[in-house]
C-alpha cells in the first residue's frame, strides 16, 4: 500500500512499472467457486433466489423483472460495436463456496486474502488505519465487510445486498428499484432479474459518514458475468463518500457485467460517488475484455440536496455508462466530473443526464475524453428542463484530445429545455495534443512519451481534482500506464 | 384514407414506379418518427386531406402575385406557383441556363438521400434545371419565388437542381410565401447543389409563410475544389417546417458558412438539422443558428459534422444560441460532433436562455418602455446573423423585416404576405 500512494512525480518507478505492466489485475484466484450452469430462465431467477433465501417479495421482483427482460430487444442506440450478447452462455451465480460465514479475517479463504491484497485493497485489520471501510465483491458474493462495528456506533449501515435483505428488510423493499426500474431499459431488467449480490449503504439522519465507503469488484470464474447492486440511500442532513473500484483477469473471451446502481438523496444530504474503473480491456487486437453496461442513477428528492458523481474510466472493451442524476428536490444540485480513456479497440459511449425538475436546481458537467489506437470514444448527455422548473442552471464542458489518427471522438450532447428562466450552456472541444507544449517539454529535456502524460494529467486535473485523495493518486497513475505506449 | 397512401395504392401495380418500394410513405413516417430530430409532429403534418397533383395540371399565375419582393435591387425572378414554375425565356444575358423537365425523362438523375427526399422523389412531377455558365460573375442575384396558392388543401412537390459552373459567382434568393392563407399546404422542397472547383455561391432560403403550411425542405450541397459557400436559413415564419441542410466537401480547400435565424410564436414548429459532411483535407465549416421562441411555438436544432479519417486539416465549428420569450416555448438542441481524425480543430457551443435582465434593467432606467427594450435586445440578437448577410439591399431589407416580425406589425400590402414591400416602400 506504501508503495501505491507513492508520489507521482517519482516518475522512474512509474515508467519501468509501466513498461513491465500491460495490465496488473490480469490473475486468476484458484479458489473453490460454485458455479450454477449457464444459461437464463426462470428456473434459474428462482435458483438464485433460493441460494440466497431471499424473502418471497424479492422472488416476485426478480420474476417480474425477467418476464420483462423477454419482452425487451438489447439496444442499438449507442455508438459501439456490440455483438448481440448470448444471455444463455452466461453462468448467472458464481460464488466463493462457503464453509459458514466468517466471523473474522482469520476464517476468510487465505487464497482470496491474498488476491485482493495483490490487488491492494485495504481489507486487512492493518487497513483500518488507512481509514476505509471495504466490501468486496467478487464474482457474485461479497466476501467481507470490514469496519461494520464502529459503523453501526452511528447507526450507518454498510452491508453487502444480501445481508441488508435479511437484516433491513423494510428498508431495502422502500428503496430497491425505486430509482431505476426494472422496466427502465434492457440491462436493468437483467440486473433485477438475475443481481446476485452489491452494497446496500444507509446514513441515518443527521450523521456525517467519517470514513470513506468502498466497494471492490472483480470478476473470477470463467464464463460468469457480474451483475451487482448498489443502493445508497442518504437520509436528512446526512454526508457520504462513496468510491468503487473495478477490476477483471485476462481471458480471451468477454466478460459481461451488468450493474445498478441507485442513489437516494434526501432533504439536505450530500452523496459523492467516485468510480475508478479498471476493468480488463481486452489485448492490442482487441480479443476479449468486459463488456460494462452499467445504469446508475441518483434521485435528489430532498430539498438542497446534492448528489456528485466522478469517474475514471479507463478499462472495459465496451463502457455504456450514463451516471445520471434526478434532481427533484428545490434547490438540489447535480454533478458530473469524467475522464473517459480509450486505446487499442476499446469503445466507450459514456456520459450522464440531467432531468431538472425542482426549482432553482443546479447541475454541472465537466467530462474529458482521451482517445488513442483504435479507439471509440463517445460524450453523451442530456440536459432535461422541465415545464415548471425554474430558475435551473447547467454548465456542460466536454472536451475530446486525440492522440492517434485512426481514432474516434464524438460528442451527442442533447439539450431539452421547455422553460424560459433556465439557463443551460454546453461548449464542446475536440484537438490533438497542442505540439508547442510537447516541444516545450522535449526542449527542457523531457522525453516525448512523459511530455504526453503529463500534458493528458494537466488536461484531466478538473476531474481528477474532485476525486478523493487516496483515488487521486491511483487514478493519476493508472492514467499514466494506461497511455503508455499509444502516443503516436 | 391518407391521399399519399391512396396514390401509392394506384400505382402499386407497376414495378417500376417506385422500384420495389411501395412502402415508400410508411418508411418515411417511420425514419423521420425514429430519429426524434424534430419537434414536428410528422403525422400530424399529414393528416389533412391535401390535394395531390397527380396529372401535373398547372397553377395559374396571379399578376399581383409576381412582384420583385425585395425592392433596390434589380433581380431575375423565377416564379414557381404551387409546382408550376413560370420561367423567363433569358436570364442574366444568357449566362443562366433554366429548362423545366419532367421527372420521369430527367437526363441527369435524380438521388434521393434522407428519407424526405426519398418522398419528393415519388410525388415531384416536374424538375427545375439550373445551370450557371463558368467563369459567369452575376452581380444580381436569381429569385425563386415559390408561392402557395390554391382553393383547395394542397400537398406541393418542387425538386431543383442547381449547377454552378467552375470559377463562377452567384446569389440564389429563396423566398417562400403563402398567397392564400385560409387553406393547409404541404410544401415539399429538394434542392440538389453543384459547386463546381472555385465556384461561388450564396444561397438564401427565406421562409415567411403562413401558420397553415407543413414545410419539408431538404437542401444537398457538393462542393469540389477551392469553393466558397454561404448559406443563409431565414425564418421569419414558418408553421410547421422541417429544413434540412446536407453538405459534401468532396475536394479539398473548400469553406462553407451557414447562417440561420428562427423567430416562431403561436403555435409554430420549427426544426433545422444540418449535416456538415467533412471528406477532405483542408476544408473549413462554420455554423451558426440563433432561436427566438414566443407563445406556444417549439424550436429544434440537430446540427451533425462528420469528419472523416481522409479530412485532414479540417476546421469545423458550430453554434446554436436560443432564446426562449415565453413559459410555453420550447427548445431541443442536439449539437453533435462525429471525429475520427486527430488533425482537426473542431468546436460546438449551444446556449438557452433568455434576455440580459441588467440589460433590461438598464434600458428601462433610461425610460425606454420594457416592451421596446426587448424588442431591441431580441433584434441584436438575431442581429449578428442578419450582418454576416453578404448581399446589402437584402440585408438592409432583412433588418426591417426582422423588426416587423419581432413588433408584430402587419406590414402586409395583402393580408397574407409579410415580404410587404409596397406598403414599406411607401413609409
Amino acid at each position: 500500500m506504501n508503495n501505491e500512494r507513492r508520489n507521482i512525480n517519482d516518475s522512474d518507478d512509474i515508467i519501468k512499472e509501466a513498461t513491465n505492466s500491460d495490465y496488473k489485475y490480469g490473475f486468476t484466484t484458484d479458489i473453490d467457486t460454485e458455479v450454477i450452469p449457464r444459461g437464463l430462465n426462470e428456473e434459474v431467477v428462482r435458483l438464485i433466489s433460493a441460494k440466497k433465501g431471499e424473502p418471497e417479495w424479492l422472488l416476485d421482483f426478480r420474476l417480474k423483472a425477467y418476464r420483462h427482460l423477454l419482452t425487451l430487444k438489447q439496444p442499438k442506440w449507442a455508438h459501439i460495436k456490440i455483438p448481440d450478447i448470448d444471455l444463455q452462455a452466461i453462468s448467472y451465480y458464481a460464488a466463493p463456496v462457503k464453509k459458514e460465514g466468517p466471523k473474522s479475517l482469520d476464517e476468510v479463504d487465505p487464497q482470496i486474502l491474498a488476491t485482493f491484497n495483490r490487488l491492494g485493497i485495504p481489507l486487512e485489520e492493518q487497513k483500518v488505519l488507512s481509514g476505509m471501510a471495504v466490501d468486496a465483491v467478487m464474482d457474485s458474493v461479497s466476501v467481507k465487510t470490514t469496519h461494520r462495528e464502529k459503523l453501526a456506533e452511528l447507526g450507518v449501515i454498510f452491508c453487502s445486498i444480501s445481508e441488508a435483505v435479511k437484516d433491513y428488510p423494510d428498508l431495502v423493499r422502500r428503496y430497491l428499484g425505486s430509482v431505476v426500474s426494472y422496466r427502465d431499459n434492457f440491462y436493468a431488467a437483467l440486473n433485477s432479474a438475475v443481481f446476485s449480490d452489491g452494497s446496500f449503504v444507509y446514513i441515518p439522519k443527521g450523521v456525517c459518514c467519517p470514513m470513506e465507503l468502498s466497494t471492490y469488484f472483480r470478476i473470477n470464474a470463467q464464463g460468469t458475468g457480474q451483475f451487482e447492486r448498489t443502493l445508497i440511500v442518504a437520509d436528512d442532513d446526512s454526508y457520504v463518500s462513496y468510491l468503487e473500484g473495478c477490476t477483471a483477469p485476462m481471458r480471451d473471451e468477454n466478460q459481461l457485467h451488468a450493474a445498478i446502481v441507485e442513489i437516494v438523496v434526501e432533504d439536505r444530504a450530500e452523496v459523492k460517488y467516485s468510480t475508478v474503473q479498471n476493468w480488463w480491456a481486452g489485448d492490442a487486437e482487441g480479443r476479449g475484455g468486459v463488456y460494462n453496461l452499467v445504469t446508475k442513477r441518483g434521485l435528489c428528492r430532498g430539498e438542497s440536496s446534492k448528489l456528485s458523481w466522478t469517474q475514471v474510466e479507463t478499462g472495459s472493451a465496451i463502457t455504456w455508462k450514463y451516471p445520471s442524476c434526478v434532481l427533484a428536490g428545490d434547490n438540489s444540485v447535480g454533478e458530473f466530473y469524467s475522464v473517459a480513456v480509450t486505446r487499442n479497440y476499446q469503445q466507450a459511449d459514456t456520459g450522464t443526464k440531467m432531468i431538472h425538475i425542482g426549482r432553482n436546481t443546479r447541475s454541472t458537467i465537466v467530462s474529458k475524453g482521451i482517445s488513442a489506437g483504435h479507439s471509440e470514444n463517445s460524450y453523451r448527455g442530456l440536459v432535461m428542463i422541465v415545464p415548471k422548473a425554474d430558475n435551473c442552471r447547467n454548465y456542460t464542458q466536454c472536451d475530446s484530445l486525440l492522440l492517434s489518427s485512426t481514432c474516434g471522438a464524438h460528442t451527442f450532447p442533447v439539450m431539452e429545455i421547455d422553460n424560459p428562466t433556465a439557463i443551460v450552456e454546453h461548449e464542446a472541444t475536440t484537438s490533438k495534443i497542442n505540439e508547442d507544449q510537447i516541444f516545450y517539454c522535449n526542449q527542457r529535456g523531457i522525453p516525448t512519451e512523459e511530455a504526453v502524460g503529463l500534458i493528458v494529467n494537466g488536461y484531466a486535473k478538473e476531474v481528477m481534482n474532485k476525486l478523493p485523495m487516496e483515488f487521486a493518486v491511483e487514478a493519476q497513475r493508472l492514467l499514466q500506464i494506461t497511455l503508455e505506449g499509444s502516443v503516436g | 384514407m391518407n391521399p399519399f397512401q391512396q396514390f401509392i395504392d394506384l400505382h402499386k401495380a407497376n414495378p417500376d414506379f417506385f422500384e420495389g418500394k411501395a412502402d415508400i410513405f410508411e418508411d418515411f413516417l417511420k425514419a423521420v418518427r425514429n430519429l426524434r430530430r424534430f419537434a414536428n409532429d410528422l403525422a400530424e403534418m399529414m393528416k389533412p386531406d391535401y390535394g395531390v397533383n397527380l396529372n401535373g395540371v398547372k397553377s395559374p399565375r396571379q399578376p399581383a402575385l409576381v412582384r420583385r419582393d425585395i425592392p433596390d435591387y434589380s433581380s431575375a425572378i423565377i416564379t414557381c406557383v404551387n409546382d408550376t414554375y413560370y420561367v423567363p425565356a433569358s436570364l442574366f444575358d444568357g449566362k443562366v441556363k433554366v429548362a423545366v423537365y419532367d421527372a420521369d425523362t430527367f437526363p441527369f438523375g435524380l438521388n434521393a438521400y434522407h428519407s424526405l427526399s426519398h418522398f419528393n422523389r415519388v410525388f415531384s412531377q416536374k424538375v427545375l434545371h439550373i445551370s450557371i455558365e463558368g467563369g459567369a460573375k452575376l452581380e444580381h442575384p436569381l429569385q425563386i419565388n415559390n408561392i402557395l396558392s390554391a382553393a383547395v388543401d394542397l400537398a406541393t412537390f418542387r425538386r431543383i437542381f442547381i449547377e454552378v459552373g467552375g470559377g463562377a459567382e452567384a446569389k440564389i434568393i429563396f423566398n417562400d410565401t403563402t398567397a392564400d392563407a385560409d387553406h393547409r399546404y404541404l410544401s415539399s422542397q429538394f434542392v440538389d447543389v453543384f459547386l463546381n472547383d472555385d465556384a461561388h455561391l450564396e444561397l438564401y432560403d427565406i421562409t415567411d409563410t403562413s401558420d397553415n403550411v407543413a414545410r419539408l425542405n431538404e437542401l444537398k450541397v457538393k462542393l469540389k475544389r477551392r469553393c466558397d459557400f454561404n448559406l443563409y436559413s431565414l425564418s421569419l415564419s414558418a408553421g410547421n417546417s422541417i429544413n434540412i441542410y446536407d453538405l459534401d466537401f468532396e475536394s479539398d480547400n473548400s469553406e462553407a458558412r451557414i447562417n440561420g435565424f428562427v423567430i416562431g410564436d403561436g403555435n409554430q414548429r420549427i426544426g433545422n438539422s444540418t449535416f456538415v459532411n467533412h471528406l477532405s483535407r483542408h476544408c473549413r465549416s462554420n455554423q451558426n443558428f440563433k432561436y427566438v421562441l414566443d407563445e406556444k411555438s417549439h424550436g429544434t436544432f440537430y446540427g451533425e459534422i462528420f469528419v472523416w479519417e481522409v479530412a485532414r486539416f479540417t476546421e469545423a465549428y458550430q453554434s446554436n444560441k436560443n432564446i426562449l420569450v415565453s413559459r410555453d416555448a420550447r427548445m431541443l438542441s442536439e449539437p453533435q460532433l462525429l471525429i475520427y481524425n486527430d488533425d482537426v480543430k473542431c468546436s460546438h457551443g449551444a446556449s438557452t436562455g433568455q434576455l440580459d435582465e441588467s440589460a433590461l434593467f438598464y434600458m428601462r432606467q433610461r425610460g425606454i418602455p420594457e416592451n421596446v427594450a426587448r424588442t431591441m435586445l431580441t433584434q441584436a440578437f438575431v442581429g449578428d446573423v442578419v450582418d454576416a448577410v453578404k448581399y446589402q439591399p437584402l440585408r438592409d431589407r432583412l433588418r426591417l423585416l426582422v423588426e416587423n416580425r419581432l413588433y408584430k406589425r402587419s406590414s402586409r400590402p395583402c393580408d397574407n404576405c409579410r415580404m410587404g414591400c409596397d406598403t414599406l416602400n411607401r413609409k
